[in-house]
C-alpha cells in the first residue's frame, strides 16, 4: 500500500519530466533539420481551402522550394482570439488569412506589409477586381491584402412559383420586377396573396440586410463618427413591414428553419453569394427525409442591390522573416492566371482576376439553376460592387445592429427611436472612442 | 391506516416520476449526440431527431480522411489530462495537509489568498498568459498546459474541507514518535486517508483538462501535437460546409472515455461529494 503510492508518484514525475524534455528537444530539432529546410513559412487560416491550394497546386508547381510551409487552421470563432495577442511579436505567422467580415480590421492594423514592394506581385495586381483591392487597402491607400475570389451576391428564387404566382418566365423579367426595394416588397405581397399566405418571399432578415448594407452612401464609421444612413431606417421599416404582414419566414440566419426552407416550399427566395449557392443552397435543396427536392427549380436574378458577402483575403505580416517567400505564395494564390483558371474550373469559384473571369465566364451552365449561366451573371455584377463603405468596425457593428435594433424592431418589440438608441449604446460600449451623436 | 399507506404510495410514485424525468433530461443530450453521429449534415441542420440515421459510414470516412490521426489526438489528450491531474491532486493535497495539520503565522491569510484565486475567471488571464508563454518560447509545447495544474485553488479548498473531517492529530503524532518524517507521514498516512476525495477531484480535473479546448488551441500550432477537441474543431474549418455528422461522431468518440471513467468511479464520486460537504 505505502509502496504503491511512492512508486506511482515517482513514475509519474519521471514521465512528466520525460514528456517535457521530449517536447523541447523536438521543437529544437524541428527547426534545424525538418526535411533539411531552414525556413518555414507559417500560414494561419480559418479555412482549410488553403491546405488544398498549397498541397495540390502550389507545391506541385514549385518543386524545389528552399522553405517549408506550415498551415495552421483554426475555426473562425477562435481565429481572432488566437491571432490578436500574438500579432506583431516574433511568434506571429508569416501569412494571415482574413475573412471578408474581419479583413478590414487587420488591413487597418498596421501589422501587414505593403504588397506593392514586391515587384512581380505588384505588376500582377493590375488584373484584380477593384473592389477586392479596395477591401485589402488601408486608409493610407497602401494595399496590404489580396483575395483569390470575388463573392458577389444575388437573389435566388423558385422558378415554378414565379411562373405560377407571378406569371414571370425569365430571370430578366424577375429582375425588372425586383430591381427596387419597392418592387421587391410589392412582389412579396403578390406572392403572399396568390399563395394564401403559404409561401414567404424570403427566409429572414439577412436576406434583406446584406444587400441593403451595400446600398448605403457611407459605411458604419466615417472619420471616427458613427453614421446611420437613411438606408438603415429604410431597412428597419421594410423588415418590420414584411414581418408584420407575414412576407418573411423570420427564421434565424443559418438555423434549422432557414435551411429547411430551401426544400420545403415555404420560402420563395434567398439572398446568397457565390459560395452560398454551392455550399448552402445546393446541398439543402433536398429535404432531410428525401421526400422533396427543389433541384433545378431555382433561378437567379441580381436583386435590388449588388453586394458582396465573404471572401478570403491574404496578407504578409510585417514581422515575417520570410517575406519574399510569403509574398510569392500570396502572388501565386491570388493573382496567377493559370492557377486561378484551374481553381475556377475545379471548384466553380468566381475568382478575383478579371482576365481569367472574362475568359471562362461564357462556358458555364448550371443545371441546378435550370441551365442558367450563374458565372456570367455573377461576373457582370462584380464591377458595380462598392467596397468603399467597408470599415474595420463592420463585423462587430453588423452583429450589434442585428441584435439590438433590426431583430427586435422587425418583431415589433420596440419603437424605432429606441431601436436606433439601443444600437448607438451598444456601439458606444463596443467602441468607447467612437463619436456618436 | 390504509389511507396513510395509499398516500405514501402516491408520494413514492410522484417521486419516481419526478426522478424519471430528471434522468431522462440528463440522458437525452448524450443520446442526441450519439444519434447525430449517424445522421447527415443536412439532416442535422434541418432538425433534431432521436432516431439514428444511415450516415455512420460516411461520417466515419470523413473523420478518418480529414488528414489527421484521431488516435494521436487521444494519446495527446491523455498525456496532458493524466499528468495535469496527477500534479493537481498531489500538490493540492500537500497544500491542504499543510493548511490543516500545522499552525503557523499568516495561515488564515494564505488560505484566504488561495480562496481569492477561485474568484478570478480564467479567461481574464488568458491573453496575458499567452503572450507570456510566447516570450518564454514555450509555444508548441505541453508545459504550459501541464505545469499550471500544480496550482488548483478549488481542489485545495475541497481537499482541505475533506481532510478536516478525517484528520486526527493523534495519528500523525504517533507516527512522529516512531520516527517518521513529515513527508513520509503525508505519503503513507494522509494520502490513503484522502482516497475518496482524490477520486472525486481526480475525475473533475481529468474531465476539465480533457475537454479543455481554447488554451491548447491558442498555444499549439503543430498538428501532430493537437489534442482531441482541437482535431474535432478542424472539421469546422471548411468555410462553407461543416460536416456536423462527423463532428458529432467525433464528440461521441471523445466522451466515451469520460463515460467509462464515470461508470467505474461513480461510487467514489458520490461518496466523495457527500463526504466533502459534511464538516465534522
Amino acid at each position: 500500500m505505502k509502496r504503491r503510492w511512492g512508486i506511482l508518484l515517482t513514475a509519474s514525475m519521471v514521465t512528466l519530466l520525460a514528456a517535457c524534455g521530449n517536447s523541447s528537444e523536438e521543437s529544437a530539432n524541428g527547426k534545424e533539420n525538418g526535411n533539411d529546410k531552414e525556413k518555414t513559412v507559417e500560414i494561419w487560416s480559418f479555412t482549410d481551402e488553403i491546405s488544398t491550394m498549397i498541397n495540390d497546386y502550389y507545391l506541385p508547381s514549385h518543386p524545389d522550394l528552399d522553405y517549408k510551409i506550415n498551415v495552421v487552421t483554426t475555426p473562425t470563432e477562435q481565429f481572432e482570439a488566437k491571432l490578436d495577442p500574438i500579432l506583431g511579436s516574433k511568434d506571429a505567422p508569416d501569412v494571415v488569412l482574413m475573412e471578408g467580415n474581419f479583413a478590414k480590421k487587420y488591413v487597418e492594423s498596421g501589422m501587414l506589409t505593403d504588397l506593392n514592394q514586391f515587384s512581380s506581385l505588384s505588376e500582377n495586381l493590375e488584373n484584380t477586381y477593384d473592389y477586392v483591392k479596395e477591401v485589402g487597402t488601408n486608409k493610407d491607400g497602401v494595399q496590404v491584402a489580396n483575395a483569390w475570389q470575388a463573392a458577389p451576391g444575388a437573389f435566388f428564387y423558385r422558378d415554378s412559383f414565379a411562373k405560377e404566382y407571378l406569371g414571370i418566365e425569365t430571370p430578366e423579367e424577375m429582375q425588372e420586377t425586383i430591381s427596387t426595394w419597392d418592387g421587391f416588397y410589392e412582389t412579396a405581397k403578390k406572392i403572399d396573396e396568390a399563395s394564401n399566405g403559404e409561401l414567404d418571399m424570403i427566409s429572414g432578415i439577412e436576406d434583406l440586410s446584406f444587400p441593403f448594407y451595400s446600398t448605403r452612401e457611407k459605411g458604419w464609421v466615417v472619420d471616427n463618427q458613427l453614421e446611420i444612413d437613411n438606408n438603415i431606417t429604410e431597412l428597419l421599416e421594410l423588415a418590420k413591414k414584411m414581418n408584420e404582414e407575414g412576407l418573411m419566414l423570420d427564421a434565424p440566419p443559418q438555423s434549422e428553419a432557414y435551411f429547411s426552407g430551401m426544400s420545403n416550399n415555404k420560402v420563395f427566395g434567398y439572398s446568397l453569394p457565390t459560395w452560398g449557392l454551392h455550399f448552402w443552397l445546393k446541398p439543402n435543396a433536398e429535404s432531410s427525409d428525401a421526400s422533396n427536392s427543389t433541384e433545378g427549380d431555382w433561378k437567379m436574378a441580381k436583386g435590388p442591390a449588388t453586394y458582396f458577402r465573404g471572401g478570403t483575403w491574404m496578407g504578409v505580416t510585417e514581422t515575417s522573416d520570410t517575406k519574399e517567400a510569403a509574398a510569392d505564395i500570396v502572388e501565386y494564390l491570388t493573382t496567377d492566371p493559370e492557377f486561378l483558371k484551374q481553381w475556377a474550373e475545379d471548384t466553380g469559384d468566381v475568382v478575383s482576376n478579371r482576365t481569367v473571369v472574362d475568359e471562362i465566364k461564357g462556358g458555364f451552365s448550371e443545371e441546378f439553376l435550370g441551365g442558367q449561366n450563374h458565372y456570367e451573371q455573377f461576373a457582370d455584377q462584380i464591377d458595380s460592387i462598392d467596397a468603399s463603405i467597408v470599415t474595420e468596425y463592420d463585423q462587430t457593428l453588423n452583429t450589434l445592429f442585428n441584435d439590438s435594433a433590426l431583430i427586435p424592431y422587425s418583431k415589433g418589440e420596440i419603437k424605432l427611436d429606441q431601436a436606433i438608441d439601443d444600437f448607438k449604446n451598444a456601439a458606444k460600449n463596443a467602441y468607447p472612442d467612437l463619436e456618436i451623436d | 391506516m390504509k389511507n396513510d399507506k395509499l398516500i405514501a404510495k402516491r408520494q413514492r410514485m410522484l417521486i419516481y416520476i419526478f426522478f424519471g424525468i430528471l434522468t431522462f433530461l440528463s440522458i437525452i443530450p448524450f443520446w442526441i449526440v450519439l444519434a447525430n453521429g449517424t445522421r447527415s449534415s443536412e439532416q442535422i441542420q434541418q432538425g433534431i431527431s432521436l432516431f439514428a440515421g444511415s450516415n455512420l459510414k460516411y461520417n466515419w470516412d470523413v473523420l478518418m480522411n480529414k488528414g489527421f490521426d484521431i488516435f494521436s489526438g487521444y494519446t495527446n489528450s491523455f498525456i496532458i489530462a493524466s499528468l495535469s491531474t496527477i500534479l493537481t491532486l498531489y500538490f493540492s493535497s500537500l497544500t491542504a495537509y499543510g493548511l490543516t495539520a500545522y499552525k503557523f503565522k499568516g495561515k488564515t491569510f494564505m488560505f484566504s489568498m488561495i480562496m481569492f484565486l477561485i474568484l478570478i475567471p480564467p479567461q481574464v488571464s488568458m491573453v496575458g498568459f499567452y503572450q507570456f508563454m510566447s516570450k518564454l518560447g514555450l509555444l508548441n509545447s505541453y508545459i504550459p498546459l501541464i505545469l499550471p495544474a500544480i496550482a488548483a485553488p478549488s481542489t485545495v479548498f475541497f481537499m482541505k474541507q475533506y481532510l478536516e473531517t478525517v484528520y486526527q492529530k493523534e495519528i500523525a503524532d504517533s507516527a512522529r514518535m516512531d520516527g517518521a518524517g513529515e513527508f513520509k507521514i503525508f505519503h503513507t498516512i494522509i494520502l490513503p486517508l484522502l482516497k475518496p476525495g482524490l477520486a472525486t477531484m481526480g475525475i473533475f480535473s481529468f474531465v476539465s483538462s480533457w475537454n479543455n479546448f481554447l488554451m491548447p488551441l491558442v498555444l499549439i500550432n503543430e498538428q501532430d501535437k493537437y489534442t482531441l477537441p482541437m482535431l474535432m474543431q478542424l472539421l469546422k474549418t471548411d468555410t462553407y460546409r461543416t460536416e456536423y455528422g462527423s463532428m458529432y461522431l467525433g464528440i461521441s468518440l471523445s466522451i466515451v472515455p469520460l463515460l467509462l471513467i464515470y461508470l467505474l468511479l461513480s461510487r467514489y464520486i458520490i461518496g466523495g461529494v457527500s463526504a466533502g460537504g459534511v464538516k465534522g
